[in-house]
């Protein structure tokens, strides 16, 4: 009785949320049309600085799909149950960060009705022809392994999970291989890119996963139940121990960087983009959640949650730092372009992270996220 | 058989002289190529550029005569003229660097386009196909000379005619062609070589030696942009020789 009063005291607040993110939406398809009508003059790329925060944008919903599944399908091979619990939403999860972000991403090209040529004229040396196909093939794999899970089809969704997994490891390196091999670029230039991309792929999705699922059960006003809330404060403890590495790899970065006088390293540290890197990445994204998931958070959700909302806020910051201050500095005079970014672009921005949001509130709504496919006496915890 | 060491002294020693005499003769022909800059690298048209700074007044006059020529899309000129700075002590130097597509020997932007719209021809111009580009700008981001340019215009639009057949479409990049139109009708020049009042720009055959554009390579020591990106650009710079204070 009293789960069904607090059910209903959720409803109007489920409401509101579902009507500012049909807005959001709306805003998103006005300035998809906007671009279509008025060409890229609404956006604030240019020829020194071509990418815009779009592409920040899809590589933090590419990476953090890709992070959802690699995650609950590396917990699938390890049949722990606990964790089991969570496989059916972050395998949903990933096809709602996905599909959107890949629509964004169509949006950001400038013919986007040509894409057919991936087809008709493959560019087998070029890492984005790669991670257009890989990334094509592993959201249909992702698919085809939802549907085995909600069909309770337990054989076919481990064994898709193994295939998943591998799919997702490498459409995540070369997502980061796009950038990895731009000599012109000494940012994005390296084989530390995949490897990074990867790994905060991994950081991305826990974080996701944690957030998102303590949300859910909120609004819904249910309560978690025993098994899930242990699983979401283990999941925690990995993401203390993710951050901590992150941390280490990130300042091994800059000070490689810094060392070799790679002058892009400087506008991470010492440009109005360093109030970005030192307070929203690595204040409020990495050192905040750490400290927040060491100590008071083993015991309530609420602060994991919001631990992960803040990770999630610092892993786009990365991306955001990276694509953009990467690009900056002109080789051939030395010269600083300038960028400054657009309301069409954040429109566009928004209207994604409101699909992902509606795509999976229909997700939740009908196609029960919280049943596990039954693994009988398989399970090992 | 014992060997004396005078004999084995004078048979090292002979073995020596002879190895090092037959390193030599396939050495020879190279030392006389004057610069790498114009070595012959196949039997057909290698095309390419000499830009004098020495002469160049930054009048922008080959920015016009190609946007005139290649009537390109508004706000699109396909040669940047940048205005170089060098500290020299309490003073600046200034000289003037026209930019453009460098059609590289090894182009970075070719191997990154995910859909083959930009390829290099046999005459080694580098090209980019209009009706296939997709708009991604990864070809952009790969050029380190940066002068790639993206039409910003809607993508259905296709109002101005290109010379080398159709029109420019929204949404694509567009590049230098070295007036592919005019080379493919036989016309071996540029708009920006004809147009230069100051006689700065030189256009031709690097594989042929006698061209003037190999010619003036070689006697005002042609230098290529950005070695160090391993492009192998085939347009070359003549440095300034005076000093001009600022």
């Amino acid at each position: 009785m009293k789960n069904n009063q607090l059910a209903s005291r959720k409803t109007p607040l489920i409401y509101l949320v579902m009507v500012i993110l049909l807005a959001l939406l709306a805003l998103g398809v006005f300035s998809a049309v906007q671009i279509q009508l008025k060409g890229q003059a609404v956006f604030a790329s240019s020829d020194q600085v071509p990418w815009n925060i779009i592409i920040a944008g899809y590589v933090f919903l590419a990476l953090t799909a890709s992070g959802l599944c690699l995650t609950a399908n590396f917990f699938e091979l390890l049949k722990i149950r606990r964790f089991q619990l969570l496989q059916k939403r972050a395998h949903f999860m990933a096809i709602s960060f996905l599909v959107p972000s890949l629509a964004m991403l169509a949006m950001d090209l400038g013919q986007f009705s040509r894409v057919h040529h991936f087809i008709l004229h493959p560019g087998f040396t070029s890492p984005l022809w790669w991670m257009g196909t890989v990334y094509g093939i592993y959201l249909v794999l992702l698919m085809l392994e939802f549907l085995a899970i909600h069909n309770g089809r337990a054989k076919m969704a481990f064994v898709f999970s193994v295939i998943t997994l591998i799919t997702a490891v490498v459409a995540t390196s070369i997502l980061g291989g796009i950038f990895s091999v731009i000599l012109d670029r000494t940012l994005w230039f390296g084989s530390g890119t995949p490897v990074w991309f990867v790994f905060s792929s991994v950081i991305s999705g826990i974080a996701a996963m944690i957030s998102v699922t303590v949300l859910t059960y909120f609004l819904n006003g249910r309560p978690m139940g025993e098994d899930l809330e242990q699983a979401l404060r283990e999941l925690g403890t990995i993401l203390t121990v993710l951050l901590g590495i992150g941390l280490v790899f990130t300042v091994w970065r800059l000070i490689a960087s810094v060392y070799a006088k790679a002058p892009d390293a400087f506008f991470v540290v010492s440009s109005p983009y360093s109030l970005q890197f030192w307070v929203l990445f690595l204040g409020i994204g990495i050192v905040i959640p750490f400290l927040l998931l060491l100590t008071r958070t083993r015991r309530k959700p609420g602060w994991i949650e919001l631990a992960g909302f803040l990770v999630l806020i610092g892993m786009y910051m990365d991306k955001h730092i990276f694509v953009i201050a990467g690009q900056l500095r002109q080789s051939i005079d030395g010269s600083i372009a300038a960028y400054t970014s657009t309301p069409s672009e954040w429109g566009l921005i928004a209207g994604t992270v409101a699909a992902t949001a509606l795509i999976y509130m229909v997700g939740e709504r009908y196609l029960s996220l919280d049943r596990t496919v039954v693994h009988p006496a398989e399970s090992t915890l | 058989m014992a060997i004396s060491r005078r004999t084995f002294i004078q048979g090292a020693g002979a073995a020596g002289i002879s190895t090092a005499v037959s390193l030599t003769i396939p050495l020879a022909p190279k030392a006389e190529t004057p610069l790498p800059a114009i070595e012959k690298k196949d039997e057909g048209p290698r095309y390419g550029m000499f830009i004098d700074l020495e002469k160049c007044v930054g009048c922008n006059a080959c920015t016009i005569a190609c946007i005139r020529e290649n009537s390109t899309p508004r706000g699109i000129g396909y040669i940047d003229v940048l205005t170089m700075e060098v500290s020299r002590g309490s003073y600046l130097d200034t000289y003037f660097q026209p930019m453009q597509c460098m059609h590289c020997e090894n182009p970075a932007c070719v191997p990154v386009c995910p859909v083959g719209a930009t390829y290099k021809r046999e005459d080694g111009i580098v090209v980019q196909d209009l009706t296939r580009c997709i708009g991604c700008k990864y070809c952009m981001q790969a050029c380190p000379y940066q002068i790639r340019h993206f039409n910003k215009q809607p993508p259905f639009t296709f109002r101005r005619p290109n010379p080398s057949g159709g029109t420019y479409p929204g949404g694509v990049v567009l590049k230098c062609t070295f007036c592919q139109h005019r080379i493919d009708a036989g016309n071996i020049t540029t708009a920006c070589t004809e147009a230069c009042p100051a006689h700065a720009r030189y256009f031709g055959d690097l594989n042929d030696p006698d061209s003037e554009v190999s010619r003036m390579i070689f006697t005002r020591k042609g230098v290529a942009l950005l070695p160090e990106k391993l492009t192998h650009p085939q347009i070359y710079y003549g440095l300034p020789k005076t000093e001009r204070r600022v």
